[in-house]
C-alpha cells in the first residue's frame, strides 16, 4: 500500500503491518484535505480495527467542519459582495429617488461626448428644476417634498426613452441625457412629454398639488468641450426659462450668443444664479412668475 | 422484518420490549451502521414503545462501524430514550462508544458497560 487508495482486499486477510499501513495513509490524504479517504475496518473489532474506525470518524468530522466552513465563507464572500454592490450603487445613485447622481451623470456624459465624433446621431442634456418646489416643503412639509421628488423620478423614468439616462444633481435639480437623436424635433418631443407628465396633479397624503418644470436644453456638442460645461450651459438656458416664465424650456443656442462658456462655467459653480422667487404651489395658473 | 413475539428483526439489528419496560436493542455482528440503520432502529423503537420514552439497551459489543450521519440520527432521536446503556466489549466498540459520547455528545442520559446485568441494573432506574 503506497498511494493511499482503498485496498480491495478485506482487512481481515491483512497483516497488522498492512493494516497500520493503510491507517498511516489515510491519516496522510486527511493531511492532504482529501477527507474521503477510509481505512479498512475488520470484523473482529481489535485495536487495530479500533484505530481505523476512529481516524475514520475523525476523518467524516474534519470533512463536516471543512464542508460547514466553506459553506460559511462563500455565504459570508456572498454577503461581502452584496454589500459592495450595495455600496457601489450607493456612491453612484440618489438616495431618495433611486436615480444616478451627478458623479454617474457625469460619467456617462463624458463617454457620450467622447463618443460623439463617431456617432452620426446627436444627443442632448436637458437641466430639470422643478418650479416653486420650495413652497412643497414649506406649506406641506420635508416628507411632503421628499414623496414629490420620488415621484418627481418615476415619471421622469417613465417619460424617457430605452437608452436616456436621468440622474438627480441634488434638491429639485434633475439632469437628462438624451442619446441617439435624429433631429432638433425629436428633443423637443421628449422635453414636451416631460413637461406634461411632470405638469399632471400629484397624490401626496390628502393634497393633489401639481408642479411645473423649467428645462434649460443643451443639443449636440455647440462648442462645448467638457461634461462641466454642458451642464453649465443648460443651466444657464434653464434660468433664462425660469425667467421667461416657468412651465418651459430654453435651449442653449438661444443664449449662447449672450453667454461665453467660461462665464457659464464660473457662474454656475461659484455664483450660483438666484433664482426668482416661487408663488403659489395649488394651482397651474399661479405657476406663471416674472 | 419479522415481529412474532414482539421481535422486530431487520438486517442489521433486532429490538424487542423488554417485560421490565426496557428496550433491547442487538446489533448483529460487525454490521455497519449507516443512516437508514439508525432511521430503521429509531422508528422500531418509537413503534415498540407506542412513542412513548422508555430506557434502551444497546448491545453493540461486536457491531462494525457506524457512519457520522448514523450517529447524528442517534442523537436527533434522543428523545425516545429514558436512558442509554451501551455494551461494548471490543476495542472496536469502545472506541466507538467513546466517540460517541464526546464527540457527538448526546442529550440523553448515556452510558457504557462492559457487564449487561449492571446495564439492566443501571436502565431500571429509568423505566417510567
Amino acid at each position: 500500500m503506497t498511494d493511499g487508495a482503498p485496498r480491495d482486499e478485506p482487512a481481515e486477510h491483512r497483516t497488522d503491518g498492512e493494516r497500520l499501513e493503510e491507517i498511516a495513509l489515510t491519516i496522510q490524504r486527511f493531511a492532504a484535505l482529501d477527507f474521503t479517504a477510509r481505512a479498512g475496518v475488520g470484523p473482529t473489532g481489535d485495536v487495530l480495527d479500533a484505530v481505523a474506525a476512529g481516524v475514520n470518524f475523525l476523518g467524516e468530522e474534519l470533512e463536516a467542519s471543512y464542508r460547514d466552513i466553506e459553506d460559511k465563507v462563500a455565504e459570508r464572500t456572498a454577503e461581502l459582495d452584496a454589500a459592495s454592490k450595495e455600496l457601489a450603487h450607493r456612491a453612484l445613485h440618489d438616495e431618495l429617488t433611486g436615480l444616478p447622481n451627478r458623479t454617474l451623470f457625469w460619467d456617462r456624459l463624458s463617454q457620450r461626448m467622447m463618443l460623439a465624433q463617431r456617432r452620426h446621431s446627436d444627443f442632448a442634456v436637458l437641466f430639470v428644476d422643478l418650479d416653486k418646489f420650495k413652497l412643497v416643503n414649506d406649506t406641506m412639509g420635508h416628507a411632503a417634498g421628499d414623496r414629490l421628488l420620488k415621484d418627481v423620478a418615476w415619471r421622469i423614468r417613465g417619460a424617457l426613452r430605452a437608452g436616456d439616462s436621468a440622474a438627480r444633481m441634488g434638491g429639485d435639480e434633475f439632469l437628462i441625457l438624451l442619446d441617439e437623436l435624429d433631429s432638433f424635433d425629436a428633443a423637443v418631443g421628449v422635453i414636451n412629454r416631460l413637461i406634461d407628465t411632470l405638469g399632471a396633479p400629484y397624490e401626496i397624503a390628502t393634497n393633489r398639488p401639481t408642479v411645473t418644470i423649467s428645462i434649460g436644453a443643451v443639443m449636440g456638442t455647440d462648442g462645448l468641450a467638457t461634461a462641466e460645461q454642458f451642464v453649465a450651459a443648460a443651466d444657464a438656458a434653464m434660468y433664462e426659462a425660469k425667467q421667461r416664465g416657468s412651465g418651459g424650456f430654453v435651449f442653449y443656442n438661444e443664449i449662447r450668443e449672450s453667454r461665453t462658456v467660461d462665464s457659464l462655467v464660473r457662474d454656475a459653480i461659484i455664483d450660483a444664479p438666484v433664482r426668482p422667487a416661487e408663488g403659489d404651489l395649488s394651482t397651474g395658473d399661479a405657476n406663471r412668475q416674472t | 422484518m419479522s415481529e412474532a413475539e414482539g421481535i422486530i428483526d431487520p438486517p442489521k439489528f433486532r429490538m424487542w420490549l423488554r417485560s421490565d419496560g426496557i428496550v433491547h436493542l442487538v446489533w448483529e455482528s460487525a454490521a455497519v451502521m449507516e443512516l437508514a440503520d439508525a432511521v430503521a432502529a429509531t422508528e422500531t423503537m418509537s413503534r415498540l414503545t407506542s412513542g412513548r420514552s422508555a430506557p434502551l439497551f444497546v448491545d453493540a459489543h461486536d457491531a462494525g462501524s457506524q457512519s457520522r450521519l448514523a450517529r447524528k440520527e442517534f442523537v436527533r432521536r434522543g428523545d425516545l430514550a429514558t436512558a442509554v446503556a451501551v455494551l461494548v466489549l471490543t476495542p472496536l466498540s469502545r472506541m466507538m462508544g467513546n466517540f460517541f459520547l464526546s464527540v457527538n455528545k448526546p442529550t440523553t442520559l448515556t452510558r457504557l458497560f462492559e457487564d449487561e446485568d449492571h446495564a439492566i441494573e443501571w436502565l431500571r432506574g429509568y423505566v417510567a
